[in-house]
């Protein structure tokens, strides 16, 4: 209560000020306690627990519940060397830079188009987000029928305009497995491409853009020397992006092929499923998991970086 | 210098918030993680304590996994049943879903969330049993007596180590099943017996880009083998040598059956789809008249029913070769569905008076004289039944009856169906491998499976 009492000089009143100013300073770290907290029990304790369960014996939930012994980094030497890993590890790539690179591109047409449209702009967006916002797993299963080889759409509408002879198995074959399933991704992930682009393109500034045309830039120049340049940040924030979410894919994966036909389509996170939840392998799907994440991390630090930059400027 | 102490003491308060939550959660964890061993190591050392008196009312969690529409309404049924005739001990039962089984069991195992009850697939009881999750029913003092009530090898496959971790509530023989009227027009009257007439009636029946011959699901590793592993075991063949070291995934019964595959879709007479054909896509396929022949148990013949009322069906043994390929005895695969008890149910005493019920032979005789729930009788008294002969197939049912081979018990069964040899052949049938190489491959994958430690 000292603070309150009347002070005597001029010096008594600055230390006040400052306890206050102090405490408030204080106070606001304690309002962001509870947010802190909830963090710390969804995102902290599960990456703790997953770099325990790491250095963990790996098939500890088959000791009878003893407790499990400390194996240092031989769950990751396990994990390097899974039969499947080198496999899901060039899948997840291929898959990730095939679906972002054709998105990339595809989104770029659709979001100059929307760009340029005049009228029913509205229409036209709205239609465009719906596979965004449709529930992965709806997408994923309502993909898994226009592939289905009976009766799916896509083998109708190709037989009926002539362009095969006869039914592809689309989710049975080795070679179309991983074809329907990018297909598949790509229809799923261009609507965001597509919307932040279409931001990147809007703030480009007009005046630039006549005085391009004024100098006697094509369409294509114009885009390619003037346009697209000016977007750098927002491009490489949109890849970024892409790039983290599809190499953590798992939904359109594990619902149209389960990592199939016989393994070919499997990508990290549908391992790391398997592992963990059916061999009962908790050790490596977690080191597998770190390593994963790592990867993530890397990338996610580049983004951070490059967004930073983007503000600073 | 003031602001260096602030931002210390700030960084120190947050670190103390996050890390004595964390300390609470893992110490939650590990009390429930000791409570757990604890009272599985007391069920196993000691006769189990009574925790609930006869006056007092309980309620058991049963979870249901799978099951096609009539067997749920018959499960149903018998939980109603039970709930009137027992009002001290109420049985909750929940429906959960087949194909997330393994997933959603695992998760409640490890997190302590079990229910008391479960009826699950038989080949977890090798991973769960030897994880101490599963209650061992030798544990009950009644359980000599009631043990006489099963069929000895059902309860055998459900024994590890000496402990009865579950009891089976039915049992799946797969047997070949045909659709009548595409065969009789063909020509056959009944089904093949053996591999070289399977693969000439197949080839017959095709009509390429209409319908095929034969079908096999493929889309799931594990159903592909339940199915396909019928053929090595007729030819003689068997999975793993007699102490469970080594697979025998090279030996002439699997080279054997993997041809038989090989050449059917090589020949156009096996589904071309099958690599992406699930339960639901054969089903559609068999009631769409675009498959004439298929290995199936009896649960399917009620969905066939249902979405082709008028189709009639042949069954008939599963095909062998025309000489035994390997040196064990040819044999069927015996499947089962079982129903265990949690390790950590509280209510272990009102969970064995319902399980002893809902699998014994009153339940088993009512489950016998519904022939469109396709599982088949579990306990002694059934196979009294004139009933039991009306099952459709009866006559391919006792004609494999007497052959049944289980799979090993042991926990990794499902990481070496999946990881080991599945995929290997599934590339040796769709023709992407030689069914040499192919088996090769398997071996190798196998052989690293089971040197894990």
């Amino acid at each position: 209560m000292d603070i309150f009492k009347k002070s005597k000089n001029k010096t008594d009143n600055m230390t006040i000020a400052l306890r206050f100013k102090n405490l408030r300073a204080m106070s606001r770290y304690l309002y962001i306690m509870p947010a802190v907290v909830l963090v710390a029990l969804i995102v902290i304790y599960p990456i703790i627990s997953n770099i325990i369960n790491s250095l963990q014996t790996d098939k500890r939930l088959l000791t009878g519940g003893a407790k499990p012994a400390f194996v240092g980094f031989s769950n990751f030497i396990s994990a390097w060397n899974e039969g499947l890993f080198q496999v899901s590890l060039k899948n997840s790539l291929l898959f990730t830079i095939s679906s972002v690179a054709i998105a990339f591109v595809f989104g770029l047409i659709i979001s100059v188009l929307l760009n340029r449209v005049k009228r029913f702009r509205v229409f036209y967006r709205v239609l465009i987000v719906v596979p965004w916002v449709i529930s992965p797993m709806v997408a994923a299963l309502s993909w898994k029928f226009l592939f289905n080889d009976s009766f799916g759409l896509i083998n109708y509408f190709f037989l009926k305009i002539g362009l095969i002879n006869e039914k592809i198995v689309w989710l049975g074959n080795f070679k179309t497995a991983f074809m329907a399933l990018t297909i598949a991704n790509i229809w799923r992930i261009f609507p965001f491409i597509t919307i932040m682009l279409l931001a990147g393109l809007q703030s480009v500034s007009k005046d630039i853009e006549e005085a391009a045309e004024i100098d006697g830039a094509g369409l294509v120049q114009k885009y390619i020397h003037i346009i697209l340049p000016q977007m750098k940040h927002v491009i490489i924030i949109v890849i970024l992006l892409q790039f983290i979410w599809n190499f953590n894919e798992f939904t359109v994966i594990q619902t149209l092929t389960q990592g199939g036909p016989a393994d070919s389509t499997v990508v990290l996170p549908v391992l790391i499923h398997k592992l963990g939840f059916k061999y009962w392998r908790a050790g490596t799907a977690s080191a597998l998991s770190l390593i994963l994440s790592l990867i993530i991390l890397i990338l996610s630090s580049l983004y951070l970086r490059i967004v930073g930059r983007k503000s600073d400027e | 210098m003031k602001n260096i102490i602030k931002s210390l003491f700030i960084t120190i308060l947050i670190f103390t918030v996050i890390f004595s939550t964390l300390l609470i959660f893992t110490s939650c964890k590990k009390e429930t993680a000791e409570t757990t061993v604890a009272e599985t190591t007391a069920a196993a050392e000691t006769t189990v304590a009574e925790t609930t008196t006869a006056t007092e009312k309980v309620t058991l969690e049963f979870w249901l996994y799978g099951g096609v529409e009539d067997n749920i309404k018959w499960n149903k049924t018998m939980v109603e049943k039970w709930n009137s005739e027992n009002p001290d001990i109420q049985v909750n039962l929940t429906l959960q879903s087949w194909e997330t089984m393994f997933e959603h069991f695992q998760t409640a195992a490890s997190t302590g969330t079990m229910p008391d009850i479960a009826r699950v697939h038989g080949s977890m009881v090798n991973q769960y049993g030897t994880g101490g999750f599963l209650e061992p029913l030798n544990n009950f003092s009644d359980y000599s007596q009631v043990k006489n009530d099963y069929i000895e090898g059902y309860l055998h496959t459900l024994n590890i180590n000496g402990q009865q971790y579950g009891f089976p509530q039915l049992g799946l023989i797969f047997i070949l099943m045909g659709n009548k009227k595409m065969l009789n027009d063909a020509g056959y009257q009944e089904l093949p017996k053996t591999w070289d007439e399977l693969k000439e009636t197949a080839k017959k029946l095709t009509v390429p880009g209409k319908q095929w011959g034969y079908s096999i699901i493929g889309a799931n590793t594990r159903d592909f083998t339940y199915r396909w592993s019928e053929y090595m075991f007729k030819a003689g063949g068997d999975v793993l040598n007699t102490d469970w070291s080594k697979s025998l995934v090279t030996e002439p019964a699997w080279e054997g059956a993997v041809q038989l595959f090989a050449d059917m879709k090589k020949d156009g007479s096996l589904d071309p789809a099958f690599l992406a054909t699930d339960f639901e896509g054969q089903l559609n396929k068999i009631a769409g008249n675009q498959v004439a022949m298929w290995l199936e148990g009896g649960y399917i013949i009620g969905p066939i029913a249902g979405k082709a009322p008028n189709m009639e069906l042949l069954y008939g043994a599963v095909p062998a070769p025309a000489e035994a390929l390997g040196k064990s005895p040819q044999g069927t695969l015996q499947d089962i569905i079982m129903v265990c008890m949690s390790s950590a149910s509280k209510h272990k005493e009102a969970a064995w008076k319902f399980l002893k019920w809902y699998t014994g032979p009153e339940a088993d005789k009512d489950y016998v004289l519904h022939p469109e729930l396709g599982g088949l009788p579990v306990c002694k008294a059934s196979m009294d039944l004139p009933e039991w002969k009306n099952i459709p197939g009866f006559e391919a049912y006792q004609a494999e009856g007497g052959t049944l081979r289980a799979m090993p018990a042991i926990p990794t069964l499902v990481e070496l169906i999946e990881q080991g040899w599945a995929p290997s052949i599934l590339k040796a049938v769709n023709g992407d491998m030689s069914v040499e190489d192919a088996l090769k491959e398997a071996q190798s994958k196998c052989d690293a499976i089971l040197s894990k430690k």
